[in-house]
């Protein structure tokens, strides 16, 4: 018995060994580069609510025009534009732009586009395109908020009408685009391979985007859903790259780290904010409801540092200023008063006893999951004073439910991404229509103040130091830290220059990489 | 027989029916919000309930219940994902055909292994050979399987470098996953086989057999072995439910968008027309499965086929 069980066991294995064999013979003389995402690659439909083909989009889709590593904006299909009334634009297209299946790109294409957009997706920042000429539309925006023509811009993507209604799934799994790639194999929520588009419409090499380079024959994105599978599909060769891997996961492939000689890890923290917030919940049921100096004891318990240490086993930055470090507009007058409310314990009790804390009463806090570790580094700070707290980290729907209602917690950690300061504070302190803001805060002066320099004309210094102050005074929330983001590749990948877009951060590096 | 099936063919109906009211009702009960998820977590409370309009979410209950039943029984149809507004008919195939391919090698590992081990055990009785199967199946069943597929990574991908750790394509991407599976399913079948052996091994008709100077091979494989199979087809049942309940979690370990993966990210999303789809399809699986075993069981168990037979011949009297 013994000796028949053995025979099976090696019969196993050895067919084991022909087939992983074959396979890597199969795969091996092209071009190939293949990259580990998170993402689930669930459809390819081009006009989606949410983004759900993550990195690949760069590779899948464009649009009128991307953002470069300077942060200038490039055109792609869109040659050029001007402004031509308060709020509108006229766009002119390149009137040679087609697609793999050699379709003309006009403007009753973009047109289309934008229309459909609008319809499917919310918090758009234009309210309208309409094509003026064959090669020309005029895009007007919903209001004069930051960011003018860069994001409608850079938003929608391009794809020809008939081809899209001709169709049968919306090119949900077949989609025919403008980009330098073409998708040759598509397995949902698994993968998407991309061959490289010989006939790209753009000829004129000056004229092409650096995004929109095809240096291999062959791209492939493997959607990789476990955090610690990331690290050995990087490790076994099943992926040349991974995009954003857990810092948990990180560790030992930056400088220093035992596998560094074999891998390389790039931050690009600077082009692209993930902030972690924590805020403050205002209706009258919240604890810090009309009780600033609770707010206050709060902020001077937390040690930001701590937090950013603890939550990201050392691989975050604790926040100095009242939003992002990483922004350009926040308040300029931190520096010279030693950072946002600097850690302070006995400052802290100080406010905690003239505040309307009852001892032994639990506080709410409210985080997602992969923020939970936070949750409890902020919960040891608060305890320290004398603070209690009840940490609830439920599944990602709850969370978005709760999040959207202040009644349902006393503070909420909250990761964010965003360009602007001063946009992701209007969004966070301006009235939502009915009185008060989002986190339940009724400041008619706070309301109008963030609404002020999220315009263009508003967003000044001046300004934004008064916002600054406003917040340092009313303590609604407290920045914590900015989470690193990393990618990881394997040294035999020689980029020649790293660069990043609003869309497909690594998906670049399939195009720069030569 | 025939009627039998007809009749087991007719339970299934109110079965899956109920199943399918009972999943429609707790998705809608248990917290969280579709369109909570869909709209950006910045968006204004119109655009918020705007978007439950445009899901249907803001009819009553019973108006949404009524158009998911006709929908489902009556035109077979399963709406669209809300997150991808993909068809869900056409996205499930592919999965369900992955899932059950992972089922069935995990199936026939646990069944090979099983009952080699269940055998070894049965006829080297309190030796170290029985010792020996009986702490691998106290392994399998004690091991949760997302840390027995941790553990196989570890060995056979990173270490040894045989097999792929993640992904699908061919063969070779389905063997951890499955093994990680039916782990569980060898340890039960060992165990099950390991009783039932002993207890056919000692009766009449096994003596017999070796008095008629078989060989010992015969006497188990041919004698005993098919006997001490027949309680095992009972547990098979259990088995398929367990095998699909693991396949979540391997699912997602293992990046196989399969129905498990899809089902767990249905649930994450509040995706109720996928969580529906999902869950019913499973259930109709499951209800066909435990048929299979029922008649199976009646197929080999010459009791239970007299029974019948005699029940045809009253009636043809």
């Amino acid at each position: 018995m013994k000796k028949h069980l053995s025979k099976w066991i090696a019969l196993v294995l050895a067919i084991a060994l022909l087939l992983s064999v074959n396979s890597a013979m199969a795969e091996s003389g092209k071009k190939t580069l293949t990259i580990g995402d998170s993402v689930t690659f669930a459809t390819l439909e081009p006009f989606q609510s949410t983004s759900i083909t993550g990195v690949a989009y760069n590779c899948l889709y464009e649009n009128l025009a991307s953002k470069a590593a300077t942060g200038e904006v490039i055109g792609y299909i869109a040659k050029s534009w001007e402004k031509t009334g308060d709020l509108t634009y006229n766009v002119e297209l390149y009137d040679y732009v087609y697609d793999s299946a050699g379709n003309h790109i006009t403007a009753k294409d973009v047109e289309y586009c934008y229309t459909k957009m609008l319809g499917v997706a919310n918090a758009l920042y234009y309210a309208s395109c309409v094509a003026t000429g064959e090669y020309t539309v005029d895009l007007t925006l919903k209001d004069d908020t930051m960011g003018g023509i860069e994001n409608p811009l850079m938003t929608v993507p391009i794809v020809s009408q008939a081809e899209y209604e001709k169709s049968s799934d919306f090119m949900a799994s077949n989609p025919v685009s403008t980009s330098h790639y073409i998708v040759s194999d598509y397995t949902s929520g698994s993968s998407i391979s991309f061959i490289k588009n010989e006939n790209y419409w753009q000829k004129d090499e000056s004229l092409i985007a650096p995004v929109s380079r095809a240096n291999y024959d062959e791209v492939k994105f493997i959607s990789i859903l476990e955090a610690s599978q990331m690290k050995i599909a990087l490790e076994t060769g099943v992926v040349d790259a991974i995009e954003n891997m857990s810092s948990t996961q990180v560790t030992e492939f930056l400088d220093g780290g035992a596998k560094a000689d074999k891998f390389q890890t790039v931050d690009i923290s600077s082009g692209m904010t993930v902030l972690i917030n924590l805020f403050l919940s205002g209706v009258e049921s919240s604890a810090f409801h009309d009780d600033v100096n609770l707010r206050k004891a709060v902020a001077y318990a937390i040690d930001r540092n701590g937090v950013a240490m603890g939550a990201t086993n050392g691989l975050g930055r604790a926040c100095t200023v009242f939003g992002s470090d990483y922004s350009g507009d926040a308040p300029d007058y931190y520096e010279a008063e030693g950072g946002w409310l600097p850690y302070n314990p006995t400052l802290a009790k100080e406010y905690l006893a003239q505040s309307n804390y009852v001892p032994g009463t639990k506080l709410r806090l409210l985080a997602e999951v992969n923020t939970s570790r936070a949750a409890q580094v902020i919960e040891t700070y608060l305890n320290a004073i004398g603070i209690s707290v009840d940490i609830s980290t439920p599944d990602s729907a709850v969370y978005h439910a709760n999040y959207n209602d202040p009644n349902t917690y006393d503070f909420a950690i909250c990761l964010s991404g965003f360009d602007y300061n001063s946009t992701y504070w209007y969004k966070q302190y301006r009235d939502v229509g009915r009185g008060y803001s989002r986190h339940g805060w009724v400041d008619p002066e706070l309301h109008a103040a963030v609404a002020n320099i999220n315009t263009v004309q508003g967003h000044t210094q001046e300004n934004i130091n008064k916002v600054g102050k406003m917040f340092d005074e009313r303590v609604y929330g407290i920045p914590l830290y900015n989470q690193y983001l990393y990618y990881t590749t394997n040294r035999a990948l020689q980029y020649t220059d790293f660069n990043w877009t609003v869309t497909g951060y690594l998906a670049l590096w399939a195009c720069t990489t030569k | 027989m025939l009627k039998y099936f007809a009749k087991r063919i007719l339970w299934m109906i109110p079965i899956v029916i109920c199943v399918a009211l009972l999943i429609f009702s707790l998705m809608r009960l248990i917290p969280g919000d579709p369109a909570r998820m869909l709209v950006s977590r910045d968006a204004t409370e119109e655009e918020y309930l705007n978007k439950r309009v445009e899901l249907g979410l803001d009819e009553p209950f019973l108006t949404q219940l009524g158009k998911f039943l006709t929908d489902t029984f009556l035109h077979f149809d399963f709406g669209k994902s809300y997150m991808t507004k993909t068809s869900i008919s056409r996205d499930i195939g592919p999965r369900m055909v992955r899932t059950m391919e992972l089922g069935l090698l995990a199936a026939a590992f646990a069944m090979i292994t099983g009952i080699l081990l269940g055998i070894t055990a049965a006829t080297h009785v309190k030796k170290w050979q029985d010792s020996l199967c009986m702490i691998i199946a106290l392994v399998g069943i004690s091991m949760p399987a997302f840390w027995a597929a941790l553990l196989l990574i570890m060995l056979f991908s990173v270490k040894l470098q045989l097999l792929p750790p993640s992904g699908i394509g061919g063969i070779q991407y389905y063997i951890l996953p499955a093994i990680s599976v039916g782990l569980y399913g060898t340890a039960t079948f060992a165990r099950q086989i390991r009783s039932s052996m002993l207890d056919v091994i000692g009766s009449d008709y096994v003596t017999t057999a070796r008095s008629k100077g078989l060989t010992e091979r015969e006497v188990i494989y041919k004698h005993a072995l098919p006997n001490a199979l027949i309680p095992t087809i009972t547990i098979i049942g259990g088995f398929l439910g367990q095998m699909f309940g693991g396949s979540i979690v391997i699912e997602t370990i293992f990046s196989i968008p399969g129905m498990g993966l899809y089902l767990i990210t249905g649930i994450n999303n509040r995706d109720y027309p996928v969580v529906q789809t999902c869950v019913i399809l499973l259930s109709i699986i499951f209800c066909i499965a435990m048929l299979l075993v029922d008649l199976a069981y009646a197929m080999v168990d010459p009791r239970i086929k007299a029974r019948y037979a005699s029940s045809k011949v009253k009636r043809n009297k």
